[in-house]
């Protein structure tokens, strides 16, 4: 069957109709994809010499608070660990800002804002850090001794079977 | 006389039942009047803009989940995937997921209406991390997948390098379209060498010229390629579904 490996000229599909229109392929031969091809062509044409598309800046994505941000970050707070399993979870950089936003409701003065946020955050981390450490000890230690307990044949330990 | 006339009416019919299978050709079937009318009543499933209802099997939002619009580094950028980009955050390239949610569409619906024709569809990936998940996509849905190293002329070369004539897939997926971070993979050349369509997903750092159907996304994540791969299982299985339920139709 004719073919064309030409694969820097043209596209696809116009190698294979030139085919098909000159004859070289008949149209029974055409490939399975010829007419999927042509009912839905793609956006823009495969072609491997195309010219280059205009060169225009790419636009920054900056939001308001990233003001806020690097004030943050240049103090060193807000460089918590980011848990990306859970997408819904508050970073701690977002949780600076909610919090800054607080406190400035509250009437907080300006230079004041930054260190006292972070320290209420602060706060509240090692809260939540010590709960969850202590929940995870206390747990461990009611379950494993008590199951162990429970297993063990204190009295027969020695005797031989 | 009359057996060559039975003779050659079965030859008819037969080249008609395997033309609806396939593609139908309008020259040999205005030769046909009585079979006209039929054909002109059904309509094939190319008439519609979306056949195999692919639209919904995804939103913008899941591509966001998926972490779809992550593109490289600003330095890395390849001038042809401009048109695709959103915006650049602190140096990361972001794609706009609304571009990326129409060619993925688009490709969707060719992959459905390939598999409904009963083509051969084969998987490329060169990112070992996601091959295992490549390869067992291909598997559950009953096609192919290339996720090790290419020897070349595996397409240029087939008939002699596998010893017979070989069949050629119908459509390559591209899940990545690199070798590595510098070399395109050698399968999206020789696809289009071979008169092959290629869907791929394209990175900012990727060159989609020869590429069918680019998709502009990260092709990069675990999370978004299993995205992909749960869409493009879909797609064929719906093609898979509605080309068996044509055939049962059309067996008696």
């Amino acid at each position: 069957m004719a073919s064309s490996r030409l694969e820097r000229i043209g596209t696809i599909f116009t190698r294979v109709e030139g085919l098909l229109t000159r004859g070289a392929m008949k149209p029974d031969d055409r490939p399975l994809w010829f007419d999927v091809y042509k009912a839905f062509p793609p956006i823009t044409e495969p072609k491997f010499a195309k010219p280059k598309p205009e060169i225009k800046s790419i636009r920054p994505i900056l939001y308001k608070e990233d003001i806020l941000r690097a004030k943050f970050h240049s103090n060193g707070h807000g460089l918590g660990v980011v848990n990306m399993l859970h997408p819904t979870s508050e970073t701690h950089t977002k949780k600076l800002l909610q919090q800054y936003k607080k406190l400035k409701a509250e009437g907080v003065p300006e230079h004041e804002l930054i260190e006292k946020s972070a320290a209420v955050v602060e706060n509240e981390r090692t809260v939540e850090r010590q709960e969850a450490s202590k929940a995870k000890i206390t747990g461990r230690n009611q379950e494993s001794s008590a199951q162990t307990l429970a297993e063990a044949d204190l009295k027969n330990i020695f005797k031989e079977n | 006389m009359l057996c060559r006339n039975i003779k050659n009416r079965y030859i008819n019919y037969a080249v008609t039942v395997f033309r609806y299978n396939s593609t139908a050709s309008q020259v040999i079937l205005e030769t046909l009047p009585e079979r006209d009318d039929a054909v002109e009543k059904k309509k094939s499933p190319l008439d519609y803009p979306d056949y195999f209802k692919v639209h919904d099997l995804f939103t913008v939002k899941d591509l966001f989940d998926a972490r779809v619009h992550f593109g490289h580094k600003e330095g890395s950028l390849n001038d042809y995937m401009r048109p695709y980009l959103y915006g650049s955050r602190l140096g990361h390239l972001i794609f706009d997921l609304d571009i990326t949610a129409e060619h993925l569409r688009k490709a969707l619906n060719v992959t459905a209406h390939i598999a409904y024709r009963g083509g051969i569809i084969c998987f490329f990936n060169r990112n070992a991390l996601n091959a295992h998940l490549v390869e067992n996509t291909a598997k559950e849905c009953g096609e192919y997948a290339h996720t090790r190293f290419w020897r070349g002329g595996i397409f240029t070369n087939a008939n002699h390098q596998f010893g017979a004539v070989t069949r050629l897939p119908d459509l390559c997926i591209f899940l990545n379209t690199q070798n590595n971070i510098l070399n395109q993979h050698t399968a999206v050349r020789d696809s289009a060498k071979m008169l092959i369509p290629t869907i791929g997903i394209v990175d900012s750092n990727c060159n989609p010229n020869l590429i069918t159907y680019p998709i502009p996304g990260n092709d990069d994540t675990p999370s978004a390629i299993q995205l992909y791969c749960e869409l493009f299982k879909q797609a064929i299985k719906r093609g898979k579904e509605e080309r068996m339920r044509f055939l049962q139709e059309n067996d008696n």
